[in-house]
């Protein structure tokens, strides 16, 4: 009972949406879409996060985590710096590479305050300081979920969710909608997170990394914009 | 195939060739290149097809190659259509490779595996365009499945992992996806350092061409960088790549690339 208590509040803390990985700081493209007048208000939001959902959030980001689960369970570092290579050779916009550099070095520092005992994040935050590794939050999230005893659908389940919740303040500051509004948004993305779980699960490993163009051509854009307040 | 140099000209060492895939005669004289046309003997490409092609070019060797047509993709929908091609480049070898655009007919599944090995010191121009494909009543995006991996070593270092995966569907026009665009282009240039002010005068040559898709880019690893273009005509993806590679090649060999002539 106190065990799994426990790991629901782990979850908590890794997850919420004041957790300090930088991410408010990046709007992975959305920036791009709101001054081309794409994003504009809540419905037009829901088809960018809904697009995400489908497409990095499952073929990325949430694959990525399941294989360092895995490789974790393993005891197997080795695969844990292949997924952190893959991860980084994948990532074509420039800004989103470094992004997610940055995101994967501040969160394995505090990922491994919170976890002191644990080898593979030692190993993984000793990787990126001497740049054997690149450095990803996918990767943090999947050792720390880990870490902290959490099965991987449930893990992932988390990882999603939150990924979608930083985006989701991040577009009701910008665009701007009202807190009712990114909420109600954030409920119905919620019932849909399942369903990329389970895509992700299915994944086979030459399906890894697959492009959304439309997401990618704005986070390569988003360079070029003349007035930018997000740094991707 | 090999290429290799002899007395500064870059020649066909040796050559495999075996089914439906061909290499025409290196047609000289047109530019500092060899030009070389893949041929392909049949009309297209059938379900449960698979061609590989090997292209090395040695130490200095330099050419163009091309398809001498699109790429057509018929109805495949048990096994796919695949296509995989290794290129390696030597120190000082050049390759500028740019076929014709794909064409997936209605019911096509088509996955195309690229891997470069390549020197620091080599130098690589890829294209690659995707149109809407083709299909009896004249609707787009019929087919079931676009694929293409490409992957890219410089001096046994991965630098690029890049995987489209383009499946028509219920959300396929939509946002993140083709947002109402047709065709889909991706120019990869590799032993290129793209500095900050060149990428602002390609991004604003680009933009002065007028054409109503869009245009990213970005540097990559390696070093190298990408171009990635959304068009409502092949012409027009074109027009964006021909602007990139003619500063390439300004740079690289102080001359302009020359159009293909085909047809």
């Amino acid at each position: 009972m106190v065990d799994m208590m426990d790991a629901l509040l782990i979850l908590l803390q890794l997850y919420d949406s004041n957790f300090p990985s930088g991410a408010y700081a990046h709007s992975w493209g959305l920036e791009t879409y709101i001054q081309d007048g794409r994003v504009r208000d809540a419905a037009t939001f829901r088809e960018y996060l809904e697009a995400h959902l489908r497409g990095p959030l499952v073929y990325t980001d949430g694959f990525a985590f399941r294989l360092v689960h895995e490789a974790a369970a393993d005891h197997d570092f080795e695969r844990v710096a292949t997924v952190d290579g893959r991860l980084y050779v994948n990532n074509v916009p420039q800004e989103t590479r470094s992004a997610a550099c940055r995101m994967g070095k501040r969160l394995v520092v505090i990922a491994r305050a919170l976890f002191p005992g644990e080898a593979l994040l030692a190993e993984y935050e000793q990787g990126v300081r001497a740049g054997h590794v690149h450095g990803h939050p996918a990767v943090v999230y999947g050792l720390a979920a880990r870490a902290a005893g959490v099965d991987m659908p449930r893990g992932l389940a988390g990882y999603l969710y939150s990924s979608l919740a930083v985006q989701v303040q991040n577009g009701v500051r910008a665009i701007p909608l009202g807190q009712t509004d990114g909420q109600k948004l954030l409920s119905a993305l919620r019932v849909q997170i399942p369903d990329s779980v389970s895509r992700v699960l299915e994944l086979q490993d030459c399906d890894f990394g697959a492009v959304s163009p439309g997401l990618e051509m704005a986070q390569l854009r988003h360079s070029q914009l003349h007035v930018r307040i997000f740094m991707s | 195939m090999e290429l290799a140099e002899r007395r500064g000209r870059t020649e066909i060492q040796s050559l495999v060739e075996e089914g439906a895939l061909r290499l025409s005669r290196p047609v000289y004289g047109v530019g500092p290149d060899p030009q070389l046309y893949l041929i392909h003997v049949g009309g297209g490409c059938v379900e449960g097809d698979v061609y590989e092609l090997t292209v090395v070019c040695h130490t200095g060797s330099r050419a163009v190659l091309t398809t001498q047509s699109a790429t057509k993709v018929y109805k495949s929908p048990v096994r796919p259509v695949t296509q995989s091609l290794a290129i390696e480049l030597a120190p000082g070898g050049c390759l500028d490779f740019r076929p014709d655009v794909i064409i997936p007919y209605e019911d096509a599944r088509y996955h195309q595996r690229t891997h470069v090995r390549m020197s620091s010191s080599a130098r690589l121009l890829y294209s690659e365009i995707l149109t809407p494909g083709w299909s009896a009543d004249g609707q787009w995006f019929r087919y079931s499945e676009c694929r293409s991996w490409l992957t890219v070593w410089v001096d046994d270092r991965p630098v690029l992992y890049d995987h489209q995966w383009l499946c028509p569907g219920a959300t396929f026009s939509g946002l993140g996806q083709m947002e109402g665009y047709t065709h889909y282009g991706s120019l990869l240039v590799m032993g290129y350092e793209l500095s900050h002010p060149t990428h602002n005068v390609l991004a604003e040559s680009v933009q002065n061409l007028g054409v109503q898709g869009c245009v990213g880019l970005s540097p990559l690893p390696g070093p190298g960088f990408m171009v990635r273009v959304f068009g409502l005509s092949t012409d027009e993806v074109e027009q964006v790549f021909h602007v990139v590679r003619g500063r390439i090649w300004r740079e690289w060999y102080g001359a302009m690339p020359q159009r293909l002539r085909k047809y």
